[in-house]
């Protein structure tokens, strides 16, 4: 079995989940930018996440040959603070042209709120200007089907955005459709209490196909599972898919969206 | 009066030939559409969801899924494959009424969001997961002003 992880924090994770997760047969790691757990105090304390994030994480990753890439913004969690979100945003340019930056997130929205949308709007505005991929935050529980509806009418609005360099994640039955019908990819986040479990991932590929779609762990400082993509590609075996299709989901899905930025390239395809 | 060589139904005139073509069409229908669909699956196969919706018919569904190599299991498979586990968890959400009914306190609006996604499990749709989902959402379209917690609760305050 070979893998990627679209979608995996993993600055809050310890090295034996690396291990575990080479050895299950992850061939590449992406991490987005996200709130820490706690709201960090200035912009400064951004510059060192985004250093964190793009020099620090992939060499530790590289000690377990695994390729790590990473995407960038201020979390939705912490853009209530639009003067804080303004300083981040001022900072990220300079980050962009890393080798491992593959693009703008996982922006979104958290409560739904005016200034959260602000800021989310000045994300898509750069990632406009500057032609970066998109990955999409959808809101956690009572909020989502609100929050993802909101989301997908601000990157409609922005002419300059093809539907198909942006993956909404976190998609659940309610805001599949959402998501696909506009033309976006959709991710589905693999976890043990909420969004989706293996089952119910299944269920949504048996319902809408596996072409725009993918799967991930999400894996962070909570209750996650950083093999929750391989575990639930053995519970497609159970279910009697076909492993060209399961290696499509887990493995060529995320190739195929990835490789829109030319900077994701994987060892093996080189 | 000729005999039609695939199906051996005689015809007697031009306007019982012109309604044998049109039952004909019609019974076809199903093929004619996934014919017209799978032109689709080799340009992109949500192409045909974005533009046209999940096809409806059960059987388009199935032959759908078959040309994306999508599998899907029999009742009896998927039956025995998660029964015990949805029992279980069946006798679990039962034991929480319980404990909660057995607790002292004020009314949640938790509690009313989880009763009136309870009610949606009888539906005959097979979209009852959806429905749960919508249960506990908000249901409102515009930004909120502010906010005043970072953390969703799971209900939506406002469920009756
Ligand atoms: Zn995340």
């Amino acid at each position: 079995m070979r893998f990627v992880e679209p979608h995996g924090h993993m600055v809050s994770r310890v090295t034996d989940d690396y291990i575990d997760m080479v050895t299950a047969g992850c061939e590449a790691v992406c991490e987005p930018a996200f709130w820490a757990g706690f709201d960090r105090s200035s912009a400064q304390g951004f510059y060192d996440y985004f250093c964190q994030l793009t020099e620090h994480e992939p060499k530790r990753a590289a000690k377990f040959g695994l390729p790590h890439f990473t995407w960038l913004c201020i979390n939705p969690k912490e853009s209530e603070n639009v003067k804080l979100a303004e300083e981040v945003l001022a900072i990220i340019p300079q980050f962009l042209e890393r080798p491992t930056v593959l693009g703008i997130g996982e922006i979104g929205l958290n409560k739904n709120t005016r200034n959260e949308l602000k800021v989310l709007e000045q994300h898509i505005d750069l990632a406009a200007r500057t032609d970066q991929l998109i990955l999409v935050h959808t809101p956690h529980l009572e909020d989502k089907r609100k929050g993802t509806r909101l989301i997908v009418d601000a990157i409609k609005s922005e002419s300059r955005i093809r539907p198909e360099r942006v993956i909404i994640d976190h998609v659940e039955e309610h805001t599949i459709r959402i998501a696909l019908d506009a033309g976006f990819w959709a991710g589905m986040t693999l976890y043990p209490e909420s969004k989706c479990t293996a089952p119910r991932a299944i269920d949504l590929v048996e319902m809408y196909g596996n072409e725009r779609l993918w799967m991930n762990s999400a894996c962070d400082w909570g209750v996650s599972v950083p093999l929750a993509v391989p575990r639930t590609a053995l519970e497609m075996r159970r279910r009697e898919h076909r492993p060209d299709a399961i290696d499509k989901l887990i493995y060529q899905n995320p190739v195929r969206f990835l490789s829109q930025c030319p900077k994701f390239k994987l060892p093996a395809a080189t | 009066m000729f005999t039609h060589k695939l199906t051996g139904i005689e015809i007697a005139n031009n306007q019982m030939k012109r309604q044998f073509v049109i039952l004909i069409v019609f019974l076809a229908r199903p093929s004619i559409w996934f014919l017209f669909h799978s032109g689709r699956l080799d340009r992109g196969i949500d192409d045909g969801i974005r533009r046209n919706g999940i096809p409806s018919s059960a059987n388009t569904l199935r032959r759908w899924l078959d040309a994306m190599q999508v599998k899907m299991m029999k009742r009896q498979q998927i039956l025995d494959l998660y029964f015990m586990d949805a029992r279980s968890k069946l006798i679990d959400l039962a034991a929480f009424l319980d404990r909660v009914d057995r607790a002292d306190g004020e009314p949640d609006f938790r509690l009313g969001a989880f009763r009136k996604a309870l009610s949606e499990l009888n539906r005959e749709k097979p979209d009852r997961a959806e429905s749960v989902l919508l249960a506990f959402s908000d249901p409102t379209s515009e930004p909120a002003p502010s906010a005043s917690t970072k953390a969703a609760c799971g209900a939506w305050p406002e469920t009756a």
